[in-house]
C-alpha cells in the first residue's frame, strides 16, 4: 500500500483528487500500486503528518496562503528526501516553475484543470521510479556493507528511518526520559 | 583706383567731344563773350572740322588756335579779325570753360555710375532675397507638413502604447484570474468524470437486476452505498464550483466593457469591489486587503476606465507591500466630490522619485516587469471625469493615492 499525501487549499480539489486516485487502477508498466490518499488543507499540517508518517508521494498545490508549494515541497524533502514530489497548479509563471525544478526537485508539473488519465499515470510513474530510486541505493549500500565501507547496522537504521520518520532520532531529556514530543518541529 | 568697378573706370578714362561739351554751357552767352573779346565773328570747328558755332563754310583769312583739354586737341577756334594774342586768350578761356565742363561732367559721369552700379547691385540682392525668401517659404511648407505627418506618428504610437499598457494589464489580469477559475474548473471537471464511472456502477447494478441476481448482493458488490453518498455531494461541490466560475466571471464583466466609451450611472463602490476581487486572487503571502467603502452616490462616468485606474493603483500598493503589509481600500463623500484613497504601509516613494510618478514611460521596476504608463493612464482616466489624483508618500512608511471626482 502506497501513501499519497495531497495538499490544497482547496478541499473541493482534494475531495475530487481523491475521488479519482481511488476509484482509477493505479498502472504503470503492467504494475498496479495499491494506493492510500491522506488529504490536507494546510501546508502545515501536511508537514507536521510527514513528521511522523512515511510518504511515498506528495502533490501539492503552488498557491496557497502561507506557504506557497516550492516552500512547502522544500521543507517536506528535508524530512522524507525519498518520496515523490508533484505540484498541481492552475498558473504558474516561469519563476514558479524554476523554483519548483531547482529548489524542490519535483518529478513533474501538472496543469488545473487536470486530465484524470494524466494525472494517474503520473502518480504510478513517479511511484514506479521512487521504487527503482530505493531500490538502487539499497543496492548500492548492499554493496558498501559487502565491502565493508557500512555497517549492516548502519544498514538497518536507513531501512528502518525509511520505513517511520524519526524512528532512529531520540531526544534524551535532562534525567535520561525519552521525550516524545509529538508537535516537535 | 583698383577697386573701382570696370565701368567707372571707363567713366573716368572718357574722352569728351567738343560738341559735347559745348552742350554745357550756354550757348548765347558764349558767343556774345568770345565776339566781344575777339572783336568780330569767329567760328568754332571740332576735331573732325565740323562746325559748331558760326559760319558752316571756313572763313577767308581766319587764324586758327587749337583748344586742347588733354595732350589732343578736341576742337579749333578761327576769327579772321582777331590778331593773334587775342585769339590766344580767346582760346585760354574757352579751354579753361571747356576743362570745367569736362570736370563737371566727369565726376557727375562717374557719380551717376556709381549709383547705377549700387543700384544694380541693390537689384541683385534684392533678387536673391525674393529668391530664398520663396525657398524659406517653400521649406517652412514642407516643415509643416513634416511636422503633422510626425505629429500622426507620435499619436499612433501613444495610442498604440496605452493600448499596449492596456493589454499588458488585461494580461496581469489574467494570469490572477486563471488560478481562480482552474481551480473550480479543475475539480468540477474531474467530478463530472468520477459521476461517468458512478453512473456506470447504476448501469452495472440495473443490468444484475435486469438479469435476476439478487439487488441486495449486486449492491453491496458495487459499494453502492458509498456511490451514492459521494455522488450526492460531488454534484454539490461541483454546483458551488460552478457558481464561484459564475461569480468571477461576473467581477470580470465590470473590466471587460473597458473598450466601451460610453457613460453610465454607476456606483464606483461596485468598481472598487470589482478591482479589490480580482486583485485579491494575486495577493502575495502576508499581504492583507482591507476595504472601507462609505456612502457615496451613483456618478455618470465611464466604469469601464475607472476600474482600470482602480486596479492600477492596486497592483502597485500591493506590489509596494510585496513582503507583507496591509493594502486599503477607501471611498467617501466629502464637499461635492467623491474622494477615493487607494494607500498601503509599504515601502514608500523616494522624494527624488516622486515627482517624476506621472511622467509617462517612468519607471523604478526592472526592464519588462513595468510599462512606465501605469500612472500616467490614471491621471489621464480622472483627468477625463474633471477630477485630479493626490499622492503623499514617505520612504519606509507608504504610499497613498487619492482620487478626486466631482459629483456631476
Amino acid at each position: 500500500m502506497y501513501r499519497i499525501m495531497l495538499v490544497d487549499d482547496e478541499e473541493n480539489i482534494l475531495k475530487a483528487l481523491r475521488r479519482v486516485l481511488v476509484s482509477t487502477p493505479c498502472v504503470y508498466d503492467g504494475v498496479e500500486y495499491k494506493i492510500k490518499v491522506d488529504i490536507f488543507t494546510s501546508p502545515a499540517e501536511a508537514l507536521q503528518h510527514a513528521r511522523h508518517n512515511a510518504v511515498d508521494l506528495v502533490l501539492s498545490d503552488y498557491r496557497m496562503p502561507g506557504m506557497d508549494g516550492v516552500a512547502f515541497l522544500k521543507e517536506f524533502k528535508q524530512i522524507q528526501p525519498n518520496a515523490a514530489r508533484l505540484i498541481l497548479s492552475g498558473y504558474a509563471d516561469l519563476n514558479a516553475v524554476i523554483g519548483a525544478i531547482n529548489e524542490a526537485q519535483i518529478y513533474r508539473f501538472l496543469n488545473k484543470p487536470w486530465n484524470d488519465y494524466e494525472l494517474v499515470s503520473s502518480v504510478a510513474q513517479a511511484l514506479a521510479y521512487r521504487n527503482l530510486m530505493l531500490e538502487n541505493q539499497y543496492l548500492a549500500d548492499k554493496a558498501r556493507v559487502e565491502k565493508g565501507k557500512m555497517t549492516p547496522q548502519e544498514l538497518e537504521r536507513k531501512r528502518l528511518e525509511e520505513q517511520e520518520p524519526g524512528i532512529t532520532k531520540v531526544t534524551w531529556g535532562p534525567d535520561g526520559s525519552v521525550i516524545l514530543d509529538e508537535s516537535e518541529e | 583706383m583698383n577697386n573701382m568697378e570696370p565701368s567707372t573706370l571707363a567713366a573716368f578714362d572718357r574722352e569728351f567731344g567738343l560738341a559735347e561739351l559745348l552742350a554745357g554751357i550756354p550757348r548765347e552767352k558764349l558767343q556774345k563773350t568770345l565776339v566781344l573779346l575777339l572783336g568780330g565773328a569767329f567760328r568754332l570747328v571740332d576735331a573732325n572740322g565740323a562746325a559748331l558755332i558760326g559760319a558752316a563754310a571756313p572763313m577767308s583769312g581766319a587764324r586758327r588756335a587749337p583748344l586742347a583739354l588733354e595732350l589732343e586737341p578736341i576742337g579749333y577756334l578761327e576769327c579772321a579779325c582777331a590778331d593773334e594774342s587775342r585769339l590766344q586768350s580767346g582760346s585760354l578761356m574757352l579751354e579753361l570753360l571747356l576743362r570745367g565742363v569736362a570736370r563737371y561732367k566727369m565726376a557727375s559721369g562717374l557719380h551717376l555710375e556709381a549709383v547705377q552700379a549700387d543700384f544694380e547691385k541693390l537689384g541683385r540682392k534684392h533678387a536673391a532675397l525674393e529668391e530664398s525668401e520663396a525657398r524659406y517659404k517653400a521649406l517652412s511648407e514642407q516643415l509643416e507638413q513634416r511636422v503633422r505627418e510626425q505629429i500622426g506618428v507620435i499619436e499612433d504610437t501613444s495610442r498604440q502604447l496605452y493600448q499596449a499598457e492596456k493589454l499588458a494589464s488585461v494580461g496581469r489580469l489574467a494570469a490572477g484570474v486563471a488560478h481562480e477559475i482552474n481551480n473550480p474548473i479543475g475539480f468540477v471537471r474531474s467530478n463530472l468524470s468520477t459521476s461517468l464511472s458512478y453512473v456506470a456502477k447504476f448501469a452495472a447494478l440495473g443490468a444484475a437486476l435486469k438479469a435476476g441476481q439478487p439487488g441486495r448482493a449486486a449492491w453491496n458488490e458495487l459499494d453502492l452505498d458509498f456511490v451514492l453518498e459521494d455522488f450526492g455531494e460531488l454534484l454539490q461541490e461541483s454546483v458551488t464550483g460552478a457558481d464561484r466560475v459564475a461569480h468571477i466571471v461576473a467581477d470580470l464583466k465590470g473590466f471587460s466593457n473597458v473598450d466601451r466609451g460610453e457613460e453610465e450611472m454607476a456606483d464606483l463602490n461596485d468598481s472598487l469591489r470589482q478591482a479589490c476581487s480580482v486583485i485579491e486572487g494575486q495577493l502575495p503571502r502576508g499581504v492583507t486587503l482591507v476595504r472601507a467603502l462609505g456612502e457615496i452616490p451613483r456618478i455618470l462616468c465611464l466604469p469601464g476606465y475607472l476600474n482600470q485606474a482602480f486596479l492600477n493603483l492596486l497592483e502597485n500598493a500591493v506590489q509596494a507591500v510585496a513582503d507583507g503589509g496591509e493594502v486599503k481600500v477607501q471611498s467617501q463623500c466629502a464637499d461635492n466630490e467623491i474622494l477615493i484613497r487607494i494607500s498601503d504601509n509599504g515601502c514608500g516613494i523616494p522624494d527624488d522619485v516622486l515627482p517624476r510618478i506621472f511622467e509617462p514611460f517612468f519607471t523604478t521596476r526592472d526592464v519588462g516587469q513595468g510599462t512606465g504608463l501605469g500612472l500616467p493612464v490614471v491621471r489621464d482616466i480622472v483627468q477625463v471625469h474633471g477630477g485630479r489624483v493626490e499622492v503623499e508618500s514617505h520612504a519606509g512608511a507608504g504610499t497613498s493615492f487619492t482620487i478626486h471626482l466631482p459629483i456631476n
